[in-house]
C-alpha cells in the first residue's frame, strides 16, 4: 500500500512534471528566438520550434547532431574558443555567429548561452538578418545622402540608390534609367545585377507607350508591372534579351519631380514570374521619391552651376540685391563696366551708380513695376566709379521664394553707351540732313526769286536795245550795256555764294591747312579791296607783329576776310575809315574788321548769319544776303568762331577767332 | 495833247526801277519813282497816279501792305494797281487778288509784256517820245 502510494505519488509527480515540461515546451515553441540545449559533448538535446522556422531544418532531424555542425565553417573558430573554455555555470555575452542555411547561404545569428558545470550548453539564438538588413538599409540610405551632400555626381548618387534598393529588396536586379532629351529617351545610369549587354540594349531607348515596362511607366506616369515576360505582349520585342539576361518579370516605377514630371524610372527585375508584394512596391515607391529628390537636386545644382557660369561670363553686367536693395552679388562684367569692385559694391545699394540724370518719375515707374512683380525694362544713365556717365539698358526683376515673397532683385544691364552715341550721331546727321534739305529747297526758291530781278533788268535792257537801240544815243546804249553787265555780275556772285553755301552745308568744302602767314594774306586782301573799292575807303591795318605763321586753309581765310572787308566797305559811307586788326594770343588768331557804317538794327542782329537775310536799313545797297552766312560757316569749318558788335548808325565790328593750328615743322618754310 | 498819264513805280532795285521807268517814259508816260513801300504810299496819295506798278518783295513795307493801305484810302482806292513780282505761286497771286490787285507781272518780264499790261490798265492814248541823251 505504502509502496503503491509511493509509486502513485511518483507517477503523479512524473506526470505533473511531464505536464509542466509540456507546458514549458509549448511556451518555448512560441518564442521567436531559438532555445537550445546540448549535452556536455555539444550534441543538441533540445530545440524549440523557432529552430525550424529560422534555419529551415526540422527539429527532429537536428536533435542528436552537434550544434557546431550548424554553424558556418568561417565562424567555427569563434565557437571553438567559447566551447574550449572551462565548464562552469556562467553566462556568455551575446556573440554573433553565422549559421548555414540550405537556401540563403548564411544566417546571421546572435547567440546567448550559459554553460553548465558538466559542460552542457543552454542558450538562445536570435535571428539578426532583419536587424542587419535594417542596419544595412540605413547605411545604404545614408550613403545616398552622403553622396548627395558631398557633391557626388548624379551617377554616383543613383548608383547608391540602386544599391539601396538591392539592400531593401534583395535578390532582384535593378536598373535606374534617366529620362533625357526632353522626355524622349531613356538612358540607363545605374544598374545592379544585370549583364552589360542588357543595360546597353536600354541605352537611348525611345519612350513608348507599349514597349517594355520602363517606357510605358514614363509615358503613363504610373507604375507598370510585367508579371511574366514570356506572357506579356509588351515584352515580346525583348523576349530574347530578357531570356539571355535571365529576366522573367519586371516592375517599372516612375520617378517624379516635385512638379509632377517624370525624371527617371526604376526598373526592378525578377528571375521568376512574380507580382511584387505591397511591401516591395511601397519600398520601391519610397526609393523613387528619394531618387526624385536626388535627381531634382542634382539637376538643379547643374542648372545653378550652368547659370552661375553663364552669369560669370555674361557680357551683360549683373547684380543681385536683397529685398532691401542691398547688393549681394555682382558679376565680373559689372566690375569691368562700373569700376566698382566686389568690396566696393557688395553691401551697398545701386544708388552708388546714380547719375542724377533721371527724374523721380523714372524711379517711381521702376518700383511700381517691381512692386507688381513685373520685370522692369528701361534705360538708365549711370555713373561709373570714376565719375564718367554711361548708358545702360536694364532688365530688373524681383526674385520670389516659393511663398511668393520678394527676397531680392536681379538686375541685368547692358552697356548701350556706344549705341546711344551712334543713335545720337545718326540723329545729328539726320537733323543736319533735314536742315540741309530744308535749306536747299529754301535756297532754290530764294535764288530763283533773287535771280528774277536781275534777269528782269537784263530782259528789259535787251528789249530796249533791240526795239529802240537805233534811236538811242550812244551814251544811253552804253548805260544799258553796263546795266546788263552789272546784273550778270550780280547773278554770278549769287550763284557763287549759293554754291559755296551748298558745299559747306553738305560738308564738301575741302579743308586743307597749310602753313600760312596771316599778316601777308590779310595785307594782300586789303590791297585788292583798295583797288576795287570805288568809295575810296581809308582801310587801316593794325598788327603788332610782322608775321603770324599758322596752319590754315588760305582759300577759306581769303573768302572770310574778303567777305567781311567788302561788307564793311559796302555798308559804310565813302571815304570812311575801315580798320582791320590782326593778333595772335593764347593759341588763337583774332581778326577784327570794323567800319563806321550804317550798323545793324538791333531787331535784325539775331538773323545776321542766316541765309538771304539782310538788314532792314540796307536801302538800295546791293547784296545777296549770303555773305555773313558764308563767313560763319567757313569759320566753323576752320574750327573757329565769329562774333560782332554793332550800333545802328555808328558802325559794326566783326571779330573772328581761328585756332592757331600747330604749324607742321617739316612743311614750314 | 493832254498831259501824259502818270505811273507810280515802286521798286527797290535801282537798276530795274531805272529800266522800267525808261521804257515807260519812252512809251509816252510820265513816271514817279519810289524805292520803298512807305514812300510809295505817300506818293500815291500826293500824286494821284493813273496807275501803280509795285514790286511785291521790298524791305520795310512789302507790296501787299502797300496795296492794302491804298485800297483803304478814298483818294487811291480805285487806282489800277499792278504787282511786279518774282513770286508766281498760286497762293501769292490769290492773296494779291484778295487784296484787290488789278494785274500781275511776273519777273522777268519783257518790254512788250510791260507795255501791254500798262495799256490794259490805262486806256488814255499816249504818244511815244523820241529818245534823247540823258
Amino acid at each position: 500500500m505504502n509502496e503503491e502510494l509511493v509509486a502513485q505519488t511518483h507517477y503523479r509527480l512524473i506526470e505533473a512534471l511531464a505536464q509542466e515540461d509540456q507546458c514549458h515546451r509549448r511556451r518555448m515553441d512560441h518564442l521567436q528566438d531559438v532555445v537550445f540545449e546540448t549535452d556536455a559533448s555539444g550534441v543538441l538535446v533540445y530545440l524549440n520550434r523557432a529552430w525550424e522556422r529560422l534555419l529551415g531544418i526540422p527539429v527532429a532531424e537536428s536533435l542528436g547532431r552537434s550544434l557546431r555542425g550548424f554553424i558556418a565553417a568561417e565562424d567555427h573558430p569563434a565557437w571553438d574558443r567559447l566551447d574550449g573554455l572551462q565548464p562552469g555555470t556562467w553566462q556568455v555575452r551575446p556573440i554573433q555567429l553565422r549559421f548555414s542555411h540550405p537556401v540563403s547561404k548564411h544566417l546571421c545569428m546572435e547567440l546567448t548561452a550559459s554553460r553548465g558545470a558538466d559542460g552542457s550548453w543552454v542558450g538562445s539564438i536570435r535571428d539578426l538578418t532583419e536587424r542587419n538588413r535594417q542596419a544595412e538599409a540605413a547605411m545604404s540610405r545614408s550613403r545616398v545622402l552622403e553622396h548627395l551632400s558631398t557633391g557626388g555626381s548624379l551617377d554616383e548618387c543613383l548608383h547608391a540608390i540602386a544599391h539601396h534598393i538591392t539592400v531593401l529588396i534583395p535578390g532582384h536586379p535593378v536598373s535606374i534609367l534617366l529620362v533625357v532629351e526632353r522626355e524622349k529617351l531613356l538612358q540607363p545610369v545605374a544598374s545592379i545585377g544585370l549583364p552589360a549587354f542588357f543595360i546597353e540594349a536600354h541605352r537611348g531607348l525611345a519612350i513608348d507607350s507599349d514597349l517594355g515596362a520602363c517606357g510605358p511607366g514614363v509615358f503613363l506616369k504610373q507604375r507598370v508591372i510585367i508579371e511574366d515576360t514570356e506572357m506579356s505582349p509588351n515584352w515580346r520585342p525583348y523576349l530574347a534579351l530578357g531570356r539571355a539576361a535571365g529576366i522573367r518579370a519586371c516592375c517599372a516605377q516612375p520617378v517624379f519631380s516635385s512638379r509632377g514630371s517624370v525624371l527617371a524610372t526604376i526598373a526592378l527585375y525578377a528571375r521568376q514570374p512574380e507580382i511584387p508584394d505591397p511591401a516591395v512596391l511601397g519600398t520601391l515607391a519610397d526609393t523613387a521619391r528619394l531618387a526624385g529628390i536626388v535627381i531634382e537636386h542634382k539637376q538643379m545644382e547643374m542648372q545653378l552651376l550652368t547659370h552661375s557660369v553663364a552669369v560669370q561670363h555674361s557680357p551683360a553686367a549683373v547684380f543681385v540685391t536683397d529685398a532691401a536693395g542691398v547688393i549681394q552679388y555682382i558679376n565680373p562684367r559689372f566690375v569691368e563696366l562700373t569700376g566698382y569692385t566686389e568690396s566696393d559694391a557688395i553691401g551697398r545699394t545701386p544708388r552708388i551708380l546714380k547719375s542724377g540724370m533721371h527724374s523721380a518719375e523714372h524711379y517711381r515707374q521702376l518700383w511700381f513695376a517691381l512692386g507688381r512683380g513685373e520685370t522692369w525694362r528701361g534705360e538708365f544713365c549711370n555713373r561709373k566709379r570714376g565719375g564718367d556717365h554711361f548708358w545702360q539698358s536694364f532688365a530688373i526683376a524681383p526674385i520670389r521664394d516659393n511663398g511668393g515673397h520678394v527676397t531680392g532683385y536681379v538686375a541685368i544691364a547692358e552697356d548701350i553707351s556706344s549705341q546711344k552715341e551712334v543713335a545720337r550721331q545718326l540723329q545729328l546727321a539726320l537733323t543736319r540732313e533735314q536742315e540741309a534739305g530744308e535749306l536747299k529747297s529754301r535756297f532754290l526758291s530764294m535764288t530763283s526769286h533773287e535771280f528774277r530781278t536781275p534777269m528782269s533788268s537784263i530782259q528789259l535792257a535787251f528789249d530796249l536795245l533791240r526795239d529802240l537801240g537805233s534811236q538811242l544815243p550812244e551814251s544811253r546804249r552804253q548805260d544799258l550795256f553796263s546795266r546788263v553787265d552789272a546784273a550778270v555780275q550780280r547773278m554770278r556772285r549769287m550763284l557763287d555764294a549759293s554754291l559755296m553755301i551748298s558745299r559747306v552745308n553738305t560738308g564738301k568744302m575741302p579743308f586743307k591747312p597749310v602753313p600760312v602767314d596771316m599778316v601777308e594774306l590779310v595785307e594782300k586782301i586789303i590791297e585788292e579791296c583798295r583797288q576795287t573799292d570805288d568809295k575810296k575807303h581809308e582801310i587801316e591795318f593794325r598788327c603788332d607783329v610782322r608775321a603770324i605763321q599758322v596752319m590754315a586753309d588760305p582759300d577759306i581765310c581769303w573768302n572770310i576776310v574778303t567777305n567781311l572787308l567788302r561788307n564793311a566797305c559796302s555798308y559804310s559811307s565813302a571815304c570812311s575809315v575801315v580798320t582791320v586788326s590782326l593778333a595772335r594770343a593764347q593759341g588763337v588768331v583774332t581778326l577784327a574788321v570794323e567800319d563806321r557804317g550804317i550798323g545793324i538794327p538791333e531787331e535784325d542782329q539775331r538773323r545776321v548769319f542766316a541765309s538771304f537775310e539782310r538788314g532792314s536799313n540796307v536801302g538800295s545797297i546791293k547784296g545777296t544776303g549770303l555773305g555773313l552766312s558764308i563767313v560763319k560757316r567757313l569759320v566753323e569749318v576752320h574750327g573757329g568762331g565769329v562774333s560782332f558788335e554793332s550800333k545802328l548808325g555808328c558802325g559794326t565790328r566783326f571779330t573772328i577767332s581761328l585756332p592757331d593750328l600747330p604749324a607742321d615743322v617739316n612743311e614750314a618754310p | 495833247m493832254p498831259t501824259p498819264p502818270k505811273i507810280l513805280l515802286i521798286e527797290d532795285d535801282d537798276d530795274l526801277q531805272m529800266l522800267v521807268a525808261d521804257i515807260l517814259i519812252l512809251a509816252g508816260y510820265s513816271v514817279v519813282k519810289a524805292s520803298n513801300g512807305l514812300m510809295g504810299v505817300e506818293l500815291a496819295m500826293q500824286e494821284a497816279p493813273a496807275m501803280i506798278l509795285c514790286d511785291m518783295l521790298m524791305p520795310e513795307m512789302n507790296g501787299l501792305d502797300v496795296l492794302r493801305k491804298l485800297r483803304q484810302e478814298s483818294v487811291a482806292w480805285s487806282i489800277p494797281f499792278v504787282f511786279t513780282s518774282a513770286k508766281a505761286d498760286f497762293e501769292t497771286i490769290e492773296r494779291a487778288r484778295d487784296a484787290g490787285v488789278s494785274g500781275y507781272l511776273v519777273k522777268p518780264f519783257t518790254r512788250k509784256e510791260l507795255l501791254d499790261c500798262v495799256r490794259s490798265q490805262i486806256w488814255i492814248p499816249v504818244r511815244e517820245v523820241t529818245p534823247r541823251a540823258p
